[in-house]
């Protein structure tokens, strides 16, 4: 590997690197002349409005997906669910499948967009909002590029990190499940953990869109003439899932351990036609396994616990992953 | 879609933007390869950003400025979702496999130390170098770009410039490379 001995040197190689460039105008032409003019803009803003109101799609209720609850979120990926895990309770708590061309859900994206906040959900938050620490923050916010148009809507600091297995054991211990073995050679590197958060409409109205929120704050940010709205929000108590990184000796070996409270449904890209998730057994564990990961599932008292595990490392590791995690 | 919205809809024509897509596409594709140092990732955005200017952009003046302008703010939502590491994003693992088998194909003897380099930077100092440097902008256009005042950019440059001499230089006394995560 050759090293650079100034930041001169940085800089003209930046200027001159070769770039690995497609032309992307024909792509471009194509979905303009399509009238696809916000796929991914719609795509990114769904992806933000399952981070912030994650329980709120997922929780949703209709018929397309094995899990009753998680239909909607099935159904606005026009997913095609492939695979699933009964637990002994017999209920289905894993299920993985395959996500739809995305111009086939993108009215259902659309849809998504003006999803209104239901009684329920408004209930649920306020019962857990007892909960929450006292100094727990939370943020929205908006930039307003040239206050022409919102551009964003992010909620910051829902999520925490931590660099050491004790960190996290002290923040998640009392909610969650962590593994007991990794493989020879594999150090934790980071794991993050993921809260519940406040409602984010302010103020709130029940009849309200998800979109005509948007707008409200947009209105007012450039009324006030400000470049974007910032407000904090109180976090939840509540962790709601947790993720875990490994680096292996080797750079490119990494072990993701994904905890979710609750069941999980996993919709592949479209693309992976071939995906045919499957259903194991090792040591009297239940496994879904599918090309990219190894999925199952503890109970925690009555709380159901679901882990996702995605390495490049041999399957009896996986197996020892799993089974060391309690 | 609000009013206000729809009156944005759409002073260019489709010749117009293929136009603007022939003359520009290099340029900011460049920008956010050098941003994101992912080529899936930068095809994205760039389409991203013709699209949006184009339904949102009612202005055919300063078109290098809005469309930077568009990319900088597309770079940063990425690089912000890369930090956050989506746990429950659906096809996570999919992606984060595909952009690492793709972007290997581009690596050469300068990609991990380059990489450490423009790692030890914030989005927005990486940003301001690029801009400067690579894509040849005065501070007057970048502030526009940005939307910051020039003296902040200039600082923002030294510092961007200082630890990335810093860097090199720690690199140059540790004989010891324990190499930098994929990005």
């Amino acid at each position: 590997m050759k090293e650079f001995q100034s930041f001169e040197d940085v800089i003209n190689y930046l200027a001159t690197e070769e770039i690995p460039f497609t032309d992307c105008k024909q792509d471009i032409m194509k979905r303009l002349n399509a009238g696809i003019l916000s796929k991914k803009n719609t795509y990114r803003k769904l992806c933000i409005i399952c981070a912030i109101s994650f329980t709120l799609i997922i929780s949703a209720a209709f018929t397309l997906g094995y899990i009753k609850e998680h239909a909607e979120f099935v159904k606005a990926h026009a997913g095609e669910i492939r695979g699933k895990l009964v637990d002994d309770r017999g209920n289905i708590v894993i299920q993985a499948g395959v996500a739809g061309e995305a111009e086939e859900y993108e009215s259902r994206m659309l849809e998504q967009e003006q999803r209104k906040i239901s009684v329920e959900k408004f209930d649920y938050i306020k019962k857990n909002l007892e909960d929450k620490l006292p100094d727990d923050k939370i943020a929205i916010f908006i930039p307003v590029k040239g206050l022409d148009a919102f551009t964003d809507f992010s909620i910051l600091n829902w999520c925490e990190y931590y660099y050491t297995i004790e960190d996290t054991r002290n923040n998640i211990s009392h909610y969650g499940p962590l593994p007991g073995y990794v493989p020879d050679g594999f150090a934790l590197i980071e794991s993050g953990v993921y809260y519940e958060y406040e409602n984010y409409y302010e103020p709130y109205e029940e009849k309200m869109a998800y979109k005509e929120f948007l707008m409200k704050l947009f209105e007012k940010t450039k009324k006030d003439q400000k470049d974007y709205y910032y407000k904090e929000y109180n976090r939840l108590n509540e962790v709601r899932g947790y993720s875990l990184e490994y680096k292996g000796n080797d750079e490119a070996q990494r072990i993701y351990l994904y905890f979710k409270k609750g069941k999980t449904t996993v919709l592949h890209d479209s693309g992976t036609e071939k995906l045919v998730p499957e259903t194991i057994e090792h040591n009297g564990r239940k496994y879904l396994k599918d090309e990219f990961s190894y999925y199952s599932y503890f109970y925690i008292g009555d709380d159901l616990w679901t882990v996702r595990i995605t390495a490049g490392i041999e399957e009896d590791e996986i197996f020892r992953i799993m089974e060391s995690i309690g | 879609m609000s009013a206000h919205l729809q009156r944005q809809v759409i002073y260019l024509n489709l010749a117009d933007i293929e136009t603007i897509i022939e003359n520009y596409q290099f340029n900011i594709f460049k920008y956010c390869f050098q941003m994101l140092r992912s080529k899936e990732a930068s095809e994205d955005v760039t389409q991203e950003v013709f699209l949006t200017y184009y339904r949102l952009s009612g202005k055919k003046e300063n078109v290098p400025q809005y469309l930077y302008a568009i990319a900088h703010s597309r770079c940063i939502d990425i690089l912000r979702r890369e930090k956050r590491k989506h746990l429950f994003a659906k096809n996570f693992s999919y992606e984060a496999y595909e952009k690492a088998a793709e972007d290997s194909f581009f690596r050469n003897e300068y990609s991990y130390e380059l990489q450490a380099a423009l790692e030890t930077l914030t989005d927005y100092e990486r940003s301001v170098l690029l801009l400067k440097t690579v894509s040849g902008l005065s501070f007057r256009e970048i502030s526009e770009i940005l939307k910051k005042k020039e003296p902040a950019l200039r600082k923002q440059f030294q510092r961007a410039k200082l630890k990335i001499e810093k860097k090199i230089k720690r690199e140059g006394a540790e004989s010891n490379d324990e190499g930098i995560p994929v990005f």
